[in-house]
């Protein structure tokens, strides 16, 4: 149906519309403009609250929440670093979303990608600590996050003695099918730049023993690295 | 029989010749633009969160419209004095009801059937059918608890919030009635009265959280006895809110 023409409408209705839209846009002219505020981030709620606001879907608000924490230091007209956030709240954060999501990889790859990335040491070893615990509860699933923090522990945090304790623990408790050889050889590498050649030796015979290596090439690599070891370790003994 | 399939089949006509389809269609469309731009910001897991905030925006998007399409046309009917007409002619009330329940139910479950098609592009096959099929049954019971309330209550803001009300506390009903039994403060009366009231609540309500379960998509599991519970949940929660719908309609004075 076709509408009535403008001239149906009273002038005076005509006026008091221009009228209050000028007085709107002058009303919102004359307001300062939005200033940035930095917002600390808060603690989470709890678990059980949680579930209840996910109306039985906490996948989908552990999703969400992930998205708003790996968002939060974009926060409107203001960029925090990192290294500025509460770790503390983040860990509980993370802990959080792993209970939602157990099947998640989100809150470890943050752990270990981005917030284990912060210039600040003490804030390393939180995040790495807390990949570590993560991985002991599903070895399988999480061993890559735990590969990385090894990875950190070694050329960032330079604590050789700790990216060994990771990589024992990952040869040790990830032993699904779809854990890659490089993974179970970390320990061997470490040791040998800890300067423990014949440590290292005895892991890397142990790994051949198993006979896990079936690849030709690889065999052959490890088996030449296996005796640089032997010698280097015989050389060791003769300066003793 | 007949009367009763042929107001089921002018339901559904008139569900078909409203703007439902587009309506239904553009929630569909809004969700999916939402679910790709989640795609984009999440950094891992791009696929799982995408599939589980479309199964999750879907599931609600085609429940809310579900409802509140059927109190509104209940309404109208009342309203204009529809049901009067029909029943001055040789017809029970309770073949009124039933017609519409049927109607109803099938629109319903025909959104429901238009909402879960788009995850099949994201799901895995079994998983996806068995998620479907739940969410039809769960289509079900929300066309039906929406009649009773288009029927019973005056207002179609009335019957929408207790349709949502309905909704929300089926969904959220097991765990609150966990949070509730596992208090600290278990022994005080009005704890102990609360938690009788979930518990009777809980017999009265069917455990919406176990049907259309987005784990179900992300993680590819697939029981397929799980669904002939659900089944069972769904006709019997069905047939005890129709025949609340008829017992009301019998002392509505129209």
């Amino acid at each position: 149906m076709a509408e009535r023409s403008l001239q149906a409408v009273p002038r005076a209705v005509i006026l008091t519309s221009a009228l209050l839209l000028a007085l709107q846009i002058t009303w919102r002219a004359g307001q300062p403009a939005p200033t940035a505020h930095a917002e600390a981030l808060p603690p989470p709620p709890s678990a059980t609250a949680l579930r209840l606001a996910s109306l039985g879907e906490p996948i989908t608000l552990a999703g969400l929440l992930a998205l708003r924490l790996q968002a939060f230091d974009n926060q409107p007209g203001i960029s925090i670093p990192f290294a500025a956030l509460d770790y503390g709240r983040l860990i509980a954060w993370l802990d959080t979303l792993l209970g939602l999501d157990p099947h998640s990889n989100y809150p470890l790859l943050m752990a270990s990608y981005l917030y284990a990335q912060v210039p600040d040491p003490a804030k390393q070893r939180i995040m790495l600590d807390f990949t570590y615990r993560q991985f002991l509860a599903d070895p399988n699933r999480r061993w890559r996050y735990l590969a990385h923090a090894a990875l950190i522990a070694k050329h960032e945090l330079h604590d050789l003695p700790l990216a060994l304790t990771y990589a024992q623990s990952l040869q040790k408790y990830a032993r699904g099918p779809a854990i890659p050889h490089w993974a179970s050889q970390m320990p061997i590498f470490i040791l040998e730049d800890m300067g423990e050649p014949e440590a290292a030796k005895i892991e890397l015979g142990a790994l051949l023993a198993t006979g896990s290596i079936t690849d030709p090439q690889e065999k052959h690599f490890l088996t030449g690295r296996y005796l640089k070891l032997e010698s280097k370790a015989a050389k060791i003994r003769q300066a003793r | 029989m007949r009367k009763i399939l042929a107001i089921a089949r002018f339901t559904l006509l008139e569900a078909a010749r409203s703007r439902l389809l587009w309506l239904v269609l553009s929630a569909v469309g809004l969700l999916m633009a939402a679910s790709f731009f989640i795609h984009e910001l999440a950094i891992t897991d791009s696929q799982r969160l995408q599939l589980a905030f479309l199964a999750t925006g879907l599931r609600a998007a085609s429940a809310l419209i579900a409802a509140a399409f059927i109190i509104s046309t209940l309404q109208r009917e009342f309203n204009d004095q529809g049901p009067a007409l029909l029943l001055a002619l040789d017809l029970p009330r309770s073949h009124y009801v039933l017609g519409k329940i049927l109607g109803l139910g099938l629109t319903a479950m025909l959104i429901a059937l238009v909402c879960a098609l788009p995850l099949a592009l994201f799901a895995p096959g079994a998983a996806w059918r068995l998620w479907t099929a739940s969410l039809l049954l769960e289509a079900g019971m929300v066309a039906a608890i929406s009649v009773f309330c288009g029927i019973s209550l005056r207002g179609t803001a009335a019957g929408l919030m207790l349709t949502l009300g309905f909704y929300i506390l089926a969904k959220s009903l097991a765990t609150l009635q966990l949070i509730s039994h596992a208090s600290l403060d278990a022994a005080s009366l009005s704890h102990r009265h609360m938690t009788g009231l979930l518990d009777g609540l809980a017999l009265l309500l069917p455990r919406l959280d176990q049907f259309a379960q987005t784990r179900w998509l992300v993680e590819n599991l697939h029981a397929a006895p799980a669904l002939s519970a659900l089944a069972a949940q769904a006709l019997v929660f069905v047939a005890l809110v129709t025949s609340a719908a008829i017992f009301d309609m019998y002392r509505k004075n129209l």
